[in-house]
């Protein structure tokens, strides 16, 4: 998830925390992006809860319940 | 607490390891995924929604919790932490999400795979798309947390802001 040079010299500038290289006040663009993005996706899976119903193991499989359907195993 | 380099070292390889060798087992089953739905071939399209499961407990599972935990050990030990830095945080959450997906998901494996077991069940409705939406997703999402970890985009938390 994260890593430190282990020396310094070799290190790119972009592997050094913002406390060795100075952090910019305020929250990144990039950081807003993500944060529409991400509040975006789960509005739309909200949205898609509420239209289609629960997203559950069972909705994924296509006529469940069908004659000829089998009797899911137990093991993995 | 701060890790000794050798130990820094270890951890990071053990991280990169695990979150890439995840990366690659999304790709075969995005991979089996495609085999299911497309192959003109039964026996195929069985034997790909038959291995789901056990090869997502034997594979995915393990790489993805090991993921996690590498990672969190690996922020906790330097000095990047675990909540000063957006990028961490966004991984951490990305990662945790995956996690718990997957851990959610191993029920429809299983409920996919029983129905590939059922020779009298029509090939077409043995053929599934839910698995592979499932496997592109993920992929992304663990596309997205490796560029994360590869750019490290700028930028402190509240948190981290306040910790300096």
């Amino acid at each position: 998830m994260a890593d430190l040079p282990d020396h310094p010299a070799r290190a790119p500038d972009d592997a050094i925390p913002e406390r060795v290289r100075g952090s910019p006040p305020g929250t990144p663009r990039w950081v807003k992006v993500f944060g529409i993005v991400a509040i975006s996706v789960a509005l739309l899976f909200v949205l898609l809860l509420l239209t289609r119903g629960s997203h559950g193991p069972h909705r994924h499989l296509r006529r469940v319940g069908a004659p000829g359907m089998a009797a899911p195993s137990r093991r993995p | 607490m701060m890790m000794p380099a050798r130990l820094r070292k270890f951890a990071l390889t053990a991280h990169v390891a695990t979150s890439v060798g995840w990366l690659g087992a999304a790709i075969v089953f995005l991979a089996l995924a495609v085999i299911g739905l497309t192959s003109q071939d039964p026996q195929a399209v069985r034997g790909a929604y038959l291995v789901m499961a056990p090869a997502a407990w034997f594979v995915l599972v393990p790489l993805a919790l090991a993921s996690l935990l590498t990672g969190i050990v690996q922020s906790l030990g330097t000095t990047w932490g675990l909540f000063r830095h957006y990028w961490v945080v966004f991984k951490l959450l990305m990662t945790v999400f995956a996690t718990v997906v997957l851990l959610f998901y191993m029920e429809t494996f299983r409920l996919v795979a029983g129905v590939a077991a059922d020779p009298s069940t029509d090939l077409d409705a043995v053929r599934n798309a839910s698995p592979m939406v499932h496997a592109a997703l993920a992929l992304l999402l663990l596309l997205v947390a490796t560029v994360l970890a590869v750019y490290k985009p700028r930028g402190m938390t509240w948190y981290g802001r306040r910790t300096k």
